[in-house]
């Protein structure tokens, strides 16, 4: 990839992914558009790589998919986050944050 | 983990309705991905590229189906689906792999079924797994029984055995109105019950005083007994019987029906512990039996009595010296000899298997190798090289299940022949094992373990090669010819070269057991056993007078159609034994003290006319000459007398002191104590009576026998008249192991054989009809027919022969641990190996000459129309 995009480490889409249904249930689609809106276009997330990730997450129990109508009236999977995926989420949240400190302060003091 | 299984379960059994939901769910992305791009001003079609080429949309969907979680198990079922269907479009090579594969587990699950019985399971008795026997063994001996002196040091010194109990089997004359009959019975120390969990069926079991020598005689009986002889009658508590050696006995209780923990016994009473079975040297029928406290192991229980057993062989060196003790989980065999010969059987039927897994493993690899153009589309396709083996395990796992599934059904029909050639199983070593020998949820789960592992073996070599192949060499060359047949052959060549040793080894060894039968079924008896009626009587006193005896015989003589009757002990091919040390008059005393033992047999004045002995020299002596005079075998006067005549000489028996006998006469050697008996020295001396007796018949002596019983009930009510049989009978009776071993050894041989030469006939008619092409080259250039059929099958023996030589190798060094089980047969039999791989040989010949022939008579024209 020659432009200046960040590829997501490991295991952050899942966390990306939750994060984006706290919102409320969103099919694939809005999903991708949404990450990429959100992330101001900085992050490159592979279309083909939300699908196989989404469904992951539905055989952990995390997500929920249902079918519904689309914003243009056509019939859409839409995935909701479950009480189980909600918690995960707290979890992977803080997680994240804590790695994160861990790292910038490790690059500011060494 | 719950919800996680429900979705996998799910994703399983609606497999379609999720497949059309994710290309619908997919198919919305795309489109609305396609709608951006034409948004921003690309022609639709050129959008919808764009769109599929971002998305990757078949890569996409595969990563679905992995998410999903179930991908081996769909894949397998896929295999499954896909095995299946190509083992229905060949049905006659299924049919023959499954069919050797069904032979070679069923075999094994036959005689698993009757290992198992003897070697291996547990007893049905309660407790049985910290049940044990308790019985005496030494350097040379494998298993003796123990007496009741040293059982009792035993039961006071251990610490192992929370209850111990003894158990002596022996048989008891019956006499009531019906007259006298000998029945099966049982001498049971206090304790005994209570170890083998039985509660009477009616009254009560024993109690300790009634061990007691001197307390008023008791019996149970079985059920049998009780139901046959008494119909049932519940009056039989307290009536007295008249039995032999108890005396008027009380019956006290009544066992459970099927009631028994080794022979069958009709008859129960307490344990006679005086006379002779105060000797501590005695060891005649007494075994032990005895249950570990919890938490001791039989190892620990072991060591315990051997430490006591050294102690008391210290303290009674006469009576213990060489004794140890043989502590073995209950109703196990302890006869070496036997449980040998049964792991060698289960050793020669797991050959059978393995033979068949080669065959099948050679079909596939064969196959396989014509599958190669299918297997490149494949791989080219994106299947991995382990997803190609997964395919070729699952279908050979598929024959070895149709294999397995016909094999339980073939093993109980072989069971139903191994038990009729064992014939009556209460004569087994051991007697019948409790729970008799049947197929049973063991025998079933070891079929199943069976069918697993042949599946994998027999698939194993097909798959390793098929993964192994490279993809290149198989598209480009038309999947014909590639550089990976050559190879293909060498690994085709490896495993004929293995079924045919495997083969040749079976048939190695089931020569020269058969051989050794032979030779046993056919050797010189050194007696007439034609004609030959030999029967027992007893009564209840058991006190035959020489006089009563004499009437007897007599009685018998008289008989009309009978020649000439003698006593005799012990009978020929009889089970018991007499022996005793002599010194010949006049020799060298030996310096250890120690002198030669002969065999003695007790025998009546007409026993040499009624066996048809030949006396050599001198003559058989009269009734007159008892304690004086007496007849030896040839191997004595040769080995005593040498070089002399030792008729007229004198020896003594048990000492070198008078009495001294007069020999008046030297028998040819005979076999009378059974083919295989050493031959050693012989002494009859003459007797007027005995319980047993031997009848010269005029006729048929199956068809005298009832005249015979009845002249003898009618001299005398009080005799029991048992073992009436046929001479022939009792020595086809002594038969029956080598019989049973030798039969099945060579069957398997027999199936090794059958299917060695199908896996070779089809492994060869495979290879021909792939090389028609090229033979029909061969033939259009010039070549003779008969020349091409004689190339294919050199190439076809090369491997065949290389089996025979590494198989006759293999089995010269195998068939030395036969040497125990063979009569006048060496191990390595020079006739036998020769004969087997000649024999091997030539059916290998046909099997590669029938398809190369077929192969070389389609028309050169035909041949190359072939692809």
């Amino acid at each position: 990839m020659a432009d200046s995009r960040l590829n997501l480490p490991q295991g952050t889409l899942d966390l990306l992914l939750l994060r984006t249904l706290a919102a409320g249930p969103l099919h694939g689609w809005a999903i991708s558009q949404r990450i990429q809106q959100i992330s101001k276009d900085s992050v490159e997330v592979q279309q083909g790589s939300l699908y196989p990730a989404l469904h992951r997450l539905e055989r952990r129990g995390l997500v929920k998919a249902e079918w519904g109508e689309s914003e243009n009236n056509r019939r859409a999977r839409y995935y909701r986050l479950t009480r189980e995926g909600r918690a995960q989420l707290e979890v992977e949240t803080d997680k994240w944050r804590r790695l994160a400190d861990v790292v910038a302060q490790v690059l500011e003091t060494a | 983990m719950f919800s996680s299984l429900k979705y996998r379960l799910g994703a399983l059994l609606r497999r379609g309705r999720m497949e059309a939901e994710l290309d619908e769910e997919l198919r919305f992305h795309v489109e609305r991905a396609t709608e951006g791009h034409i948004r921003s001003g690309l022609p639709a079609e050129e959008a919808r590229r764009r769109a599929l080429l971002d998305f990757g949309l078949d890569q996409v969907k595969e990563e679905c189906r992995d998410a999903r979680g179930v991908r081996l198990i769909e894949e397998m079922a896929q295999d499954f689906a896909f095995g299946a269907r190509l083992l229905r479009k060949n049905p006659g090579f299924t049919a023959a792999a499954a069919l050797s594969l069904a032979l070679g587990i069923g075999g094994n699950s036959a005689i698993f079924a009757v290992v198992d019985a003897f070697l291996f399971r547990a007893s049905p008795l309660a407790n049985a797994e910290r049940l044990v026997t308790i019985a005496t063994k030494s350097a040379t001996v494998s298993d003796r029984a123990i007496s009741y002196p040293n059982f009792v040091d035993w039961k006071r010194r251990n610490r192992a055995f929370e209850e111990m109990a003894a158990y002596r089997v022996t048989a008891l004359i019956l006499t009531d109105g019906a007259g006298a009959e000998r029945v099966p019975a049982m001498q049971v120390s206090d304790g005994f019950f209570e170890l083998a969990g039985m509660k009477a069926a009616l009254g009560r079991e024993f109690r300790p005083e009634e061990e007691r020598p001197g307390a008023p005689p008791v019996a149970v009986i079985s059920n049998e007994l009780w139901q046959g002889r008494y119909a049932g009658d519940p009056g039989i508590l307290g009536r007295t019987l008249n039995l032999s050696d108890a005396g008027m006995t009380t019956v006290i209780g009544v066992a459970p029906p099927g009631f028994r923990i080794g022979p069958r016994a009709d008859v129960y009473i307490p344990l006679d512990r005086t006379g002779v079975f105060e000797s501590r040297a005695s060891a005649d029928s007494l075994y032990g039996m005895a249950r570990l406290k919890p938490g001791v192991t039989i190892g620990q229980a072991r060591a315990q009595m051997d430490a006591i057993a050294a102690a008391l062989a210290k303290q009674y060196p006469d009576a213990n010296q060489g004794w140890r003790m043989n502590v073995t989980p209950f109703g196990r065999l302890r006869d070496d000899q036997t449980r040998a010969a049964l792991l060698m059987v289960m050793g020669a039927v797991a050959f059978v298997l393995l033979i068949a897994c080669v065959n099948v493993s050679n079909l596939l690899l064969a196959r396989t190798a014509g599958r190669a153009h299918e297997a490149a589309i494949r791989k080219s396709l994106g299947a991995t090289n382990g997803r190609l083996a997964r395919q070729l395990l699952t279908e050979s796992v598929l024959l070895s299940g149709l294999g397995g599934g016909a094999g339980l059904v073939i093993a109980y029909w072989a069971l139903q022949g191994v038990l009729w050639l064992a014939g009556d199983l209460s004569s087994a070593p051991g007697g019948e094992p409790l729970g008799g020998v049947r197929i049973d949820l063991r025998v079933f789960l070891f079929t199943v373990a069976l069918t697993l592992f042949a599946g994998l073996a027999s698939g194993m070599t097909p798959a390793f090669r098929v993964s192994r192949r490279s993809l290149s060499a198989r598209l480009g060359q038309g999947g014909a010819i590639g550089a990976g047949r050559r190879e293909d052959r060498r690994w085709r060549d490896a495993l004929v070269t293995l079924e045919m040793a495997l083969a040749l080894a079976l048939l190695a060894g089931g020569g020269v057991m058969l051989r050794s039968l032979h030779r046993l079924m056919t050797a010189d008896l050194g007696f007439d056993a034609g004609r030959l009626l030999t029967l027992s009587v007893s009564d209840a006193t058991r006190r035959g007078s020489d006089e009563s005896g004499q009437r007897l015989v007599e009685a018998i003589e008289t008989t009309p159609g009978v020649e000439a009757a003698a006593g005799a002990f012990p009978l020929p091919f009889g089970h018991g034994w007499s022996g005793n040390s002599f010194y010949v008059e006049g020799s060298q005393a030996p310096q250890n003290g120690r002198l030669p033992e002969a065999r003695v047999r007790y025998a009546g004045p007409h026993y040499a006319r009624a066996l048809g002995l030949r006396i050599e020299e001198g003559r058989w002596f009269t009734a007159a000459e008892a304690g004086q005079s007496a007849v030896i075998n040839e191997r004595m006067a040769r080995a005593f007398w040498a070089g002399g005549s030792a008729v007229g000489r004198r020896f003594s028996l048990g000492g070198a002191k008078p009495p001294w006998i007069t020999v008046v006469g030297v028998a040819a050697n005979t076999r009378e104590n059974g083919i295989d008996a050493d031959l050693g020295p012989e002494i009859y001396m003459p007797t007027l009576f005995q319980y047993d007796i031997v009848v010269r018949t005029a006729g048929s002596p199956g068809a005298i026998a009832g005249a015979v019983r009845s002249r003898i009930r009618s001299l005398d009510k009080a005799q029991a008249v048992y073992d009436v049989q046929p001479m022939t009978d009792r020595i086809s009776e002594s038969l029956v192991p080598e019989r049973f071993f030798g039969v099945i050894v060579g069957s398997l041989a027999a199936v090794a054989l059958v299917m060695a030469a199908v896996g070779l006939y089809g492994v060869i008619a495979y290879s021909a009809a792939r090389r028609t092409q090229e033979v029909g080259i061969r033939i259009a250039l010039g070549a003779a027919p008969a020349g091409v059929a004689a190339l294919m099958v050199k190439q076809g023996m090369k491997p065949v022969l290389a089996g025979i030589a590494l198989g006759a190798a293999g089995a010269l060094a195998a068939t030395r641990l036969l040497a125990s089980f063979l009569f006048d047969v060496r191990p390595n039999d020079p006739p036998t190996f020769a004969a087997v791989c000649l024999l091997l040989a030539g059916v290998a010949l046909i099997a590669c000459w029938l398809p190369a022939r077929r192969a070389t008579r389609i028309s050169a024209v035909a041949a190359l129309r072939w692809e």
